[in-house]
């Protein structure tokens, strides 16, 4: 029998099938015979850790072959006494340890044909990198899988959920527990929102046994939690729901998470301020990883998990990868606020179309009526020319028949007629005439300010100072805008005159006692500035010079607002002109 | 005696006014168009009033009245109109009453009284 090793080796080459599938040589493998007795000889062993396999070197000289109760290996040897090469897969126990090997036999070595060689390859490695290869796998495709759950949802709650099982799901990230706060539009606190994990070990042992016999995937155990299939998770999102965190000046964990951009770790060796051992102590875990919640620029939020049950380290790789769900869940919420906003923005869309459509059908119906009015002008207005005529001759000749009354009576009935005709007629086109009112409400402050710019433009002057007070920067009075600017210009012109120039006014607009106040003045004449507009108005007996200015003053009481001369306190010697406020109806 | 002008382009009005207020006492004149009147306020200065219908042909009532006022504001004027939605024109304001037409002048009579007496 040949039995130099070297010379195994070389025919080992020169098998085709075996040189296909030979094993990697730096991993621990050994070469050896086997007799008719599947007795192991001649053993040549490669790498220092094959000993821990459990097929140490007293295993592999003089010993029987340990795994032949397997049949797969056993068929191997057989087959190779019987002139067939080939190869087999099998694991075997030591100990509480689980080792893995490859098998290849080959034909007879020696002439006698009472042995068989056979190279033995420890297979471990590779099958830990097989595990940690699905274990990778089987991660992406959670993450995959919450990537698509968020494109088919845009419920705040539900993109939060899946994170939460994307994050705790065994074959996912994996952690124990997970927490998410989200910062409010503000940016001052992280408030708690959603939570997952069991509470303590037994009732992590009964979620996960559930989960484990459902075997679902992410989008299943979603579908559950919309069912309210769902009794666990109570205690932590009490916990989570508690929880409400300024954001300072200061920093911390979570807001370093933010200002760095990536996932931290949180463990027992970190030195931590107060309000970091306060929430520290709060979650109740001693290692946890934090991972930010980005918006552009913004800060969404945090999601924070720990393996609290399984005690199990947070490695670098798991914060990573922690790291890059965030990212995904990050868009995922950034999309529901943007989706948000745009519902809002469609739902104001909508009002306002609604708002004008009502608004085009009212104008069509009072253009209609407008028309109608008109028309119904016109002809009272041909109505009563020829009416006031026949009446006014009637009334005229009932004078001179005062003794005849035949003619009396006659004269007497045309003109109570034509009275009677016009009574309709007037009060027919009283409600014409309402009809056509154009008051509206109107901010004051724009009123004024509209009036200034026209008054600027005419009189090629700059405009004044105006100071609007913070409550009359929104009061709101009923009035006819033309009326009202044709009564401001007049009052502005002529205090324009008062004061030197339009610039050199002073205006300010106050909310007071239920009405709206136009206070004018000017630096120069400051005290006496309404006086010296009264004096300049008036021609004596109260009679004002300028018929404009009696337009104006009607304009104002038309509409139950004033012109006048304050209280010192109140006006310190300047003009006020004065409008009723729009009060609401309680 | 004191002087007044009608000014309307219905002649039927222009006669009954007429009649009505030199029964009345006073001096009545009567033009059938704003242009007419224009030309009659600026040759007349002994005028003392004006009875303006507003609704004419060529140049209405309230640029008559505009006209006038930018030419005096010593004669009063009367709008006096079939139409009473004028009242809401500004112009209108410049005229020191507005009556509406009626076949009862005893109205517009008391108000021509009140504005010669002032």
């Amino acid at each position: 029998m040949d039995t130099d090793p070297k010379s195994l080796s070389l025919k080992m080459n020169l098998t085709g099938e075996l040189k296909q599938n030979m094993p990697d040589m730096i991993r621990p493998a050994a070469f050896f015979t086997l007799d008719k007795n599947y007795s192991i000889g001649n053993t040549v062993r490669y790498g220092s850790l094959f000993r821990e396999t459990g097929f140490d070197e007293s295993f592999l000289n003089n010993r029987v072959f340990p795994p032949l109760d397997n049949p797969d290996v056993k068929k191997v040897i057989d087959d190779a006494f019987n002139n067939i090469a080939s190869q087999a897969r099998f694991r075997q126990t030591v100990g509480d340890k689980l080792y893995h090997f490859d098998l290849y036999c080959f034909p007879e070595l020696g002439q006698d044909n009472f042995s068989i060689g056979c190279f033995l390859a420890d297979r471990c490695l590779d099958e830990e990198m097989a595990i940690a290869l699905q274990t990778k796998i089987d991660r992406l495709d959670i993450i995959n899988q919450a990537v698509r759950a968020f494109a088919e949802t845009n419920n705040l709650t539900e993109i939060l959920r899946i994170i939460l099982l994307a994050v705790t799901s065994g074959p996912g990230l994996g952690f124990n527990r997970g927490f998410i706060l989200l910062s409010d539009e503000s940016h001052t606190y992280l408030h708690g929102c959603l939570a997952t994990g069991p509470s303590s070990p037994a009732e992590a042992g009964e979620i996960w046994q559930s989960l484990s016999e459902k075997t679902l995937t992410l989008a299943e155990v979603l579908r559950l939690y919309r069912d309210g299939d769902n009794h666990f998770d109570t205690y932590v999102n009490q916990l989570i729901t508690s929880l409400k965190i300024p954001i300072t000046e200061s920093s911390n964990f979570l807001k370093r998470s933010f200002e760095e951009r990536r996932a931290l770790a949180v463990n027992s060796e970190m030195n931590l301020n107060e309000d970091e051992m306060m929430l520290k102590m709060k979650l109740g875990a001693e290692n946890f990883a934090v991972a930010p919640l980005i918006s552009r620029d913004s800060w969404l939020g945090v999601i924070i998990a720990d393996n609290l049950i399984t005690r199990k380290p947070i490695s670098t790789s798991d914060l990573k990868l922690l790291e890059i769900f965030a990212r995904y869940a990050s868009d995922a919420i950034d999309n529901t606020h943007l989706y948000g906003r745009l519902q809002r923005k469609i739902k104001r869309l909508k009002e306002a179309n609604e708002i004008i459509i009502r608004t085009r059908e009212n104008l069509v119906r009072s253009e209609k009526l407008s028309g109608i009015s008109k028309m119904a002008l016109e002809v009272a207005h041909e109505i009563r020319n020829p009416l006031t005529v026949i009446g006014g001759h009637a009334n005229a000749r009932l004078r001179k028949v005062k003794n005849d009354p035949e003619n009396e009576r006659i004269y007497g009935i045309i003109s109570r007629q034509a009275t009677r005709i016009e009574n309709t007629l007037n009060r027919f086109s009283s409600i014409v005439s309402l009809s056509e009112k154009e008051d509206s409400e109107f901010a004051v402050g724009d009123l004024v300010i509209e009036t200034l710019r026209t008054l600027s433009s005419i009189e090629s002057e700059n405009m004044p100072f105006v100071d609007i007070g913070e409550k009359a920067r929104n009061v709101k009075i009923l009035i006819d805008q033309g009326l009202f600017h044709k009564a401001m210009m007049v009052i502005l012109r002529e205090a324009s005159l008062i004061a030197g120039g339009l610039s050199r006014l002073r205006l300010e607009i106050k909310e007071q006692f239920k009405s709206v106040t136009i206070l004018i003045g000017s630096d120069e004449k400051r005290e006496k500035f309404a006086h010296s507009f009264f004096d300049a108005m008036r021609i004596g007996k109260g009679k004002l010079k300028s018929q404009e200015m009696s337009v104006a003053l009607e304009i104002l009481k038309h509409y139950g607002g004033d012109l006048g001369i304050g209280s010192p306190e109140l006006s310190n010697g300047r003009l006020i002109v004065e409008f009723p406020l729009i009060m609401e109806e309680k | 005696m004191k002087n007044i002008l009608i000014v309307d382009d219905e002649e039927d009005i222009r006669n009954l006014y007429e009649s009505e207020f030199e029964i009345e006492g006073y001096k009545t004149y009567s033009v059938a168009s704003g242009t007419e009147a224009l030309e009659f306020v600026e040759q007349n200065s002994n005028l003392d009033l004006v009875i303006l219908d507003i609704k004419m042909d060529e140049m209405d009532g309230l640029e008559v009245l505009d006209n006038i006022r930018t030419k005096t504001n010593r004669v009063p004027v009367i709008l006096n109109s079939a139409y009473t939605t004028y009242k809401n024109n500004f112009t209108s304001w410049l005229a020191d009453a507005y009556l509406v037409k009626s076949s009862n002048l005893s109205e517009l009579k008391e108000k021509v009284r009140e504005l010669l007496t002032v």
